[in-house]
C-alpha cells in the first residue's frame, strides 16, 4: 500500500467575516485561487499531475455555489484536467476533503491530491444553505436540534466550567496567537492576498486582539441567551431533564470568530513527490470520523480521536501536538480533559477563538499549523480534531518526516 | 479655486472655479481642495447652520473629467489607487453628510465631473443643446472611478446602468432626464438657482435609499436570486458576443456592477476603485486614449490644417446629387446649423433627398430626443432645387454624383461658373485622382477631394484630399468645414485610392492570400473578428463587390506602373469573377452565400470543391497578425510617401476608415504596441514565410535600430 503524504500547506489570511472587514470585498473564487495559484507558484507544479481538487466549502451557495473547486481550477489556470469537487462535512469540511485525499492515495487509485477549504463568511452567512436540521420544523423538533452557541452553554453547564474558566482559555489562545504571529511561526503557510494590480489587500490574520484582558472578556454579554430564552434552553433541558437551567457563559470573546479565508494541503505518495522534486513534510498515519449526541452536538471529536488513535496502534502519549477546533471554549476544555492533555501541548499557537474560524477552510487551516509547528519544534506526531454540526466528530493523526 | 458663501437660509453654494482653466476638472490634487471644505461643512452641519448645499459652476460648462495626463503618466498602481480612493471618499462624504446637496449643472458635466452631480441628492440641468451629460470613460478603455456603476446600477437597475456606462454616450439634458441621469431641466440660470434651493428647503433629510437602514438589494439586483443570476448569464454572453474579449473596460464595468451588488456600497465602491487601476494600467487603454483623446485632438487642433488662414464658417452650402450620400451630407450640415442647397436634375429627385432627411428626423422626434419644432428647423433648412444658379451664394458646393471621372468634370465644370470666386468645390470620391479631376476646373486651386464615408450619419471620418494645385487655403476651409460638421478630418495627398482605402485593400487581399494557401475561409472571418476589426475580410470584400476590388487593381496597375507587383490575392479575387462567377453581396453570391432577402447565410457550400482545403490550418493568431500587419506596414509606406503626414491622422485613419481595432490604437499605434523591434523582426518573418509585402519598409528598419517609437 501506499502511503499519503502532506507535501505543503498553503493558506491566506483570514479577515473579519463582517461588511467592513478585510476580506469582505474579496469574492470566495479569488480567496481560493490565491491559495491554489500561491501552492502552484511555490512548486512551478505542472497541474495537469494533479489527480483532483477536494474543496470543503459550508455555505455552498450564490457565489460558493455550483461546485466552486472545478470553478476554483479553471480559474486559477490549473490545467483543465483536474476535477473539483466540492464537499460538506460542516465545520470538519476541509478536514474531510484533506482525509478523503488521503485515502484517494492510500488506495492507490490516485497520486496526488489538492485538498482544502473556502468559506467568505462575510459575503457567504452562514446558515445560507438552510437544511432540515435547523429550518424544517418537522426534523428540528424531532431532534431537538438546538444552534451550537445554546450546545456549547449546554456543555458547560453540563460540565460545570465557570465563566472564568471559558475566559481564561480565550485569553490564552489570544495570546499565544498574537505571540506566532509576531515571531512568523505563521508565516511558511500564509499566502497574502493582493488585488489584480498587485496591491496588498490582506497579509495577516486580522481577527486577533492582542490587547484584550480578562477584564474585558468577562464584560462581553452572553452570546446565546437570548436563543436560549426563546425556547432551544428547553428543547436541550428535554434532552438533560437533571439540569435546572442552561447557564449562558459563552460570548463573542470565548467563541470562535466568523472570518474569511481559504486553505489547501498538497498530498501526494512518495513516488510522486520524489518525481516532482516536492520534499514531504509529513505523513498522514490515520483519520476517522463518527458522531456523538446531536443535540450536545460539539463532543464528537473525542469519540473520533479514541476512533483514530486505535487505527494508528497509538495512545495520548504519543502525540507531541494537538490542534483542537476551538469552536467554543467549553468544547476544547471537554476534549482537554477528557484525555487529560498538558496545555502545553494543546492549541500552542491559539485557534479559532483568536483567529477565527472560516467554516470550509479550517480543517486545512489547522492542518497547516500543526504540520509547520511540529517542523518548528521538531516534533514527531500531531493530531488534528474538530467538532461538528449534528455531534459529527473527526481526527486526523499525522506523523512528521 | 473654489468659492462657497451662506445665504441666510443657510444654504450654502459651492461655485467651482478652477484658475487658468478655460473648464473645471477634476485632477489629481483635487483632494487639497475639497477636504478644507468639506471639513467646514461637516462643522457646520453639526452645529445646524447648514440646510443644503448647491454645487455649480462658473464657467460655461460645469466640470469635465479626470485629468487624463496626470493618471497616465503616474503608471504606478498604488498612487492610481490612492487617487481613486480619494474621489471616491470626496463623493461619498457629500451623500452622506445628512443634509441634502443639489447639483446645478449650468453647462456640460462629464465623467468625474457628471459623477460629483450624481454623488449629489438631485441634479437640475440648465436645458441647453451645448451641454452634454455622460460617462464617456468606456470609449477610452477606462471606467468611472467614483462610483458611479453603483450608484447607477442601484438607482436605474443592471441593464440600464451598464447600458449608459458600456457605450459611454455624452447625451444631451433631454436624453440624460428621460433616462434618469438628471432629475429637472430648468430654463435659465436664475430658475436653476432657485429651483435648487427650493429643493433643498422641501427635504430636509435627503439620504440615498441604499444608506437608509433597512436598505436592502431588490431581486432583480440580487445575482443570488434565480432570475436575476440567469439574465446575468445571459447579459454577459451577449457583451463577449460583442466584445470578443478585446474591450476590458467593458468587462471591467460588468463585473464591478455584478460583484458590487454583493456588497456594502463602500466595498462595492472600492472594488470599482480596483478595476479602474487595472485598466489605467493595461495596455488597451492606453491604446484607446491615445487614438481618441491625444490623437484626436491634435487632428481637432488642426496639426495638419494649412496654419494662417482664418477660420471659415461655412453658412449656406450646396450639396450636388441627392442620393443617400448627398442626402446624408445635407442631414448633417442642416443638423449643424448649416443650410444646404440640395440641387439634383429634376426637383422631385431633389425632394427625395430631402424627404429621406425627414424621417430619420422623425425617428429621433419619436425617441422624444428632439421635438417637433426643432426638427422642422433643421429641415427647414434644405432646399431641394434643381437650378445650379442657385449655388451662387453658398461658402462650397459639394459634389456628390456617381464615381464617373467624366461626368465629374462636367459636373464641376456646370457648377464654377456660378459659384462665387471665395467659394471652393469639393469632390466625394473615393478613388478617383483629384489632380485628374481638377483638369476640368477653371480654378483648380479651389478644387478639393472630400471623402465622405458610408454611412455618413455614423462613420465620424472624412478624407480631405489635396489635388497637386489645391491651395493650402482650399485645404484648411475644407478642414473647417468637416470640423463644422464635429467630423474628425484628415488631410491625405492625392493617390491612389487615398489612404484608408489603400489600408483595406491589402487587408482583403491578404486574407485572399490565405484562401489560395488553403486556409479555412471560416478561421480567417474569425480571427478578423477576434483581432478586432469591425469587419471581417470576406464580409467586406463582398459588401464592396470583387468586380470593384479588380478595377481598383487595375488603377493600381497604371499607378504603379514597374514597380507594380502583383499580390497573390488577387489571383482569387479574379477567379471568383471570372471562372466563378462569385461577384459579391449584389449579385447574391460571392464568398458567402445569401438568401432571397440578400442575408448572408453562410460561406458559400461549394468552397471546399474550388479551394481545396490545406491539411495544414495555420494557428489563429498568425492569421490575425498577418491580417493586422499588412495594414500597419501599408499604414507606414503612406506616411513615407507622404500620403498622409502624422501618425495622428493615420491612426484615427485606420479606425474610422478601415475598421481596424481601436483598442490596438490604430494601424501606426498597433507597431507601438507590439514594439518597433518586435513588429521588425516579426515583419521580416512572415515576408519569409508567406509574401513580400511583408518586407517592413526601411524607414521601419532605422525607427527599430534607433529604438524609436511613432509619436
Amino acid at each position: 500500500m501506499q502511503e499519503a503524504y502532506i507535501l505543503d500547506t498553503v493558506r491566506t489570511p483570514r479577515g473579519k467575516g463582517k461588511i467592513t472587514g478585510a476580506l469582505h470585498e474579496v469574492k470566495p473564487i479569488d480567496l481560493i485561487a490565491t491559495v491554489l495559484r500561491g501552492l502552484q507558484q511555490r512548486h512551478n507544479l505542472d497541474t495537469s499531475q494533479v489527480d483532483d481538487l477536494l474543496l470543503g466549502c459550508v455555505t455552498p451557495v450564490g457565489e460558493q455555489g455550483g461546485n466552486i473547486a472545478k470553478a476554483a481550477a479553471l480559474y486559477s489556470d490549473w490545467h483543465q484536467s483536474v476535477t473539483g469537487v466540492q464537499l460538506n462535512r460542516q465545520c470538519g469540511s476541509a478536514l474531510e476533503a484533506i482525509n478523503i485525499g488521503a485515502m484517494k492515495i492510500r488506495s492507490g487509485w490516485d497520486d496526488l491530491i489538492v485538498a482544502g477549504g473556502v468559506e467568505s463568511m462575510s459575503r457567504v452567512p452562514m446558515g445560507s444553505d438552510g437544511g432540515p436540521l435547523m429550518f424544517d420544523p418537522a426534523v428540528n423538533a424531532k431532534i431537538n436540534y438546538i444552534p451550537q452557541g445554546v450546545s456549547a452553554d449546554l456543555l458547560a453547564t453540563l460540565e460545570g466550567y465557570s465563566r472564568a474558566q471559558l475566559d481564561q482559555y480565550a485569553f490564552e489562545s489570544q495570546q499565544r496567537a498574537v505571540h506566532a504571529q509576531e515571531n512568523g511561526y505563521f508565516a511558511p503557510s500564509l499566502i497574502p492576498i493582493y488585488d489584480m494590480n498587485g496591491l496588498v489587500v490582506l497579509d495577516r490574520d486580522k481577527h486577533l486582539r492582542p490587547n484584550t484582558s480578562l477584564e474585558k472578556l468577562a464584560k462581553l454579554p452572553p452570546a446565546f441567551a437570548h436563543q436560549g430564552a426563546m425556547g432551544f434552553d428547553t428543547m436541550a433541558i428535554m434532552n438533560y431533564p437533571f439540569l435546572d437551567k442552561i447557564e449562558h457563559q459563552h460570548t463573542a470573546g470565548n467563541s470562535s470568530g466568523i472570518v474569511d479565508g481559504a486553505a489547501a494541503v498538497l498530498i501526494g505518495s512518495l513516488a510522486k513527490a520524489k518525481e516532482l522534486g516536492i520534499a514531504p513534510k509529513a505523513k498522514i498515519i490515520s483519520a476517522a470520523v463518527t458522531s456523538a449526541e446531536p443535540t450536545l452536538m460539539l463532543t464528537g471529536h473525542i469519540p473520533a480521536t479514541i476512533k483514530a488513535l486505535a487505527k494508528a496502534n497509538l495512545t495520548v502519549a504519543d502525540i507531541d501536538l494537538w490542534e483542537v477546533n476551538e469552536a467554543f471554549a467549553a468544547a476544547v476544555l471537554k476534549f482537554q480533559q477528557h484525555f487529560n492533555i498538558d496545555r502545553d501541548q494543546l492549541n500552542v499557537n491559539g485557534g479559532a477563538i483568536s483567529l477565527g474560524h472560516p467554516l470550509g477552510a479550517t480543517g486545512a487551516i489547522l492542518m497547516a499549523n500543526l504540520v509547520d509547528e511540529l517542523e518548528r519544534r521538531q516534533l514527531r506526531r500531531g493530531v488534528v480534531t474538530m467538532c461538528m454540526a449534528g455531534g459529527m466528530g473527526i481526527t486526523t493523526i499525522v506523523e512528521r518526516l | 479655486m473654489i468659492s462657497y458663501k451662506r445665504d441666510k437660509y443657510g444654504i450654502g453654494t459651492i461655485v467651482l472655479d478652477m484658475a487658468n482653466r478655460k473648464i473645471n476638472i477634476m485632477n489629481h490634487e483635487v483632494a487639497k481642495v475639497w477636504t478644507p471644505i468639506l471639513d467646514f461643512l461637516e462643522e457646520s452641519v453639526q452645529k445646524g447652520e447648514l440646510k443644503g448645499v448647491i454645487i455649480t459652476s462658473a464657467k460655461p460648462s460645469f466640470l469635465a473629467g479626470g485629468d487624463l495626463d496626470y493618471l497616465h503618466q503616474t503608471g504606478d498602481a498604488q498612487k492610481v489607487f490612492e487617487h481613486t480612493q480619494t474621489l471616491r471618499k470626496i463623493f461619498r462624504r457629500i451623500e452622506t453628510m445628512g443634509v441634502p446637496f443639489v447639483a446645478a449643472i449650468n453647462g456640460t458635466a462629464l465623467g468625474s465631473g457628471y459623477e460629483l452631480a450624481l454623488a449629489c441628492h438631485y441634479r437640475i440641468a440648465l436645458d441647453d443643446p451645448k451641454t452634454l451629460i455622460g460617462l464617456p470613460e468606456v470609449t477610452l478603455g477606462m471606467m468611472p472611478v467614483g462610483g458611479a456603476i453603483a450608484r447607477l446600477s442601484r438607482s436605474l437597475g443592471f441593464k440600464e446602468a451598464f447600458d449608459i456606462l458600456s457605450k459611454g454616450k455624452q447625451m444631451h439634458v433631454k436624453e440624460a432626464l428621460q433616462r434618469g441621469l438628471i432629475d429637472l431641466l430648468v430654463l435659465d440660470k436664475e430658475d436653476l438657482m432657485h429651483k435648487a434651493k427650493e429643493w433643498i428647503l422641501s427635504m430636509p433629510n435627503a439620504v440615498k435609499f441604499w444608506d437608509k437602514e433597512h436598505y436592502s438589494i431588490p431581486k432583480s439586483q440580487d445575482p443570488s436570486h434565480l432570475p436575476t443570476a440567469k439574465s446575468i448569464a445571459a447579459l454577459n454572453a451577449r457583451i463577449v458576443r460583442k466584445t470578443r474579449n478585446n474591450y476590458p473596460a467593458i468587462q471591467a464595468i460588468f463585473n464591478a456592477m455584478i460583484e458590487g451588488s454583493y456588497l456594502g456600497f463602500d466595498a462595492a465602491t472600492r472594488i470599482e476603485s480596483r478595476y479602474f487601476t487595472s485598466l489605467i494600467l493595461s495596455k488597451d487603454c492606453l491604446n484607446m486614449t491615445k487614438a481618441y483623446w491625444y490623437d484626436l485632438n491634435k487632428i481637432k487642433h488642426g496639426v495638419s490644417r494649412p496654419k494662417g488662414y482664418g477660420r471659415l464658417k461655412a453658412r449656406r452650402i450646396g450639396v450636388i446629387g441627392a442620393g443617400r450620400m448627398g442626402s446624408g451630407i445635407a442631414y448633417i450640415a442642416a443638423m449643424h446649423g448649416i443650410e444646404v442647397l440640395l440641387k439634383d436634375v429634376s426637383v422631385s429627385i431633389a425632394e427625395q433627398g430631402k424627404e429621406m432627411v425627414k424621417q430619420r428626423l422623425l425617428k429621433i422626434v419619436k425617441s422624444n430626443k428632439m421635438t417637433t419644432e426643432q426638427s422642422q428647423e433643421i429641415l427647414d433648412r434644405i432646399i431641394p432645387t434643381e437650378e445650379i444658379e442657385k449655388v451662387s451664394d453658398c461658402d462650397l458646393v459639394i459634389e456628390t454624383v456617381f464615381e464617373s471621372a467624366s461626368l465629374k468634370k462636367r459636373i464641376t465644370k456646370e457648377t464654377e461658373v456660378h459659384m462665387h470666386s471665395d467659394a471652393f468645390l469639393a469632390t466625394n470620391t473615393s478613388t478617383l485622382g483629384i489632380s485628374n479631376l481638377a483638369e476640368a476646373s477653371s480654378q483648380p486651386e479651389n478644387y478639393v477631394g472630400l471623402h465622405f464615408f458610408s454611412p455618413v450619419t455614423k462613420i465620424p471620418l472624412v478624407e480631405v484630399v489635396r489635388g497637386e494645385k489645391t491651395s493650402d487655403e482650399t485645404v484648411a476651409r475644407a478642414f473647417d468645414f468637416v470640423r463644422q460638421l464635429k467630423k474628425t478630418p484628415i488631410i491625405i495627398e492625392d493617390s491612389l485610392a487615398f489612404y484608408t482605402t489603400r489600408i483595406s485593400r491589402v487587408y482583403m487581399l491578404e486574407a485572399f492570400t490565405m484562401l489560395l494557401e488553403g486556409q479555412s475561409p471560416v478561421s480567417i472571418e474569425q480571427a478578423a473578428l477576434q483581432a478586432g476589426m469591425v469587419y471581417s475580410p470576406l464580409v467586406l470584400a463582398d459588401a464592396l463587390g470583387l468586380p470593384n476590388i479588380l478595377a481598383l487593381e487595375k488603377k493600381v496597375v497604371q499607378l504603379f506602373g514597374e514597380g507594380y507587383k502583383k499580390l497573390e490575392g488577387v489571383a482569387l479575387a479574379e477567379k471568383m469573377v471570372d471562372e466563378l462567377s462569385r461577384k459579391g453581396k449584389s449579385q447574391g453570391a460571392g464568398f458567402y452565400d445569401y438568401n432571397e432577402k440578400g442575408r448572408r447565410v453562410g460561406i458559400w457550400e461549394q468552397w471546399q470543391a474550388h479551394f481545396p482545403r490545406n491539411p495544414k490550418q495555420m494557428e489563429l493568431t498568425t492569421i490575425m497578425e498577418r491580417l493586422l500587419f499588412v495594414q500597419c506596414l501599408e499604414a507606414v509606406r503612406c506616411i513615407d510617401n507622404g500620403v498622409i503626414k502624422t501618425t495622428a491622422e493615420a491612426n484615427l485613419g485606420s479606425i474610422f476608415g478601415a475598421g481596424f481595432a481601436d483598442f490596438k490604437g490604430g494601424a501606426i499605434q498597433y507597431i507601438n504596441d507590439y514594439g518597433l523591434v518586435e513588429f521588425t523582426a516579426r515583419a521580416k518573418e512572415l515576408a519569409q514565410l508567406y509574401s513580400f509585402n511583408f518586407n517592413p519598409p526601411a524607414s521601419l528598419i532605422k525607427m527599430a535600430e534607433q529604438q524609436v517609437n511613432f509619436s
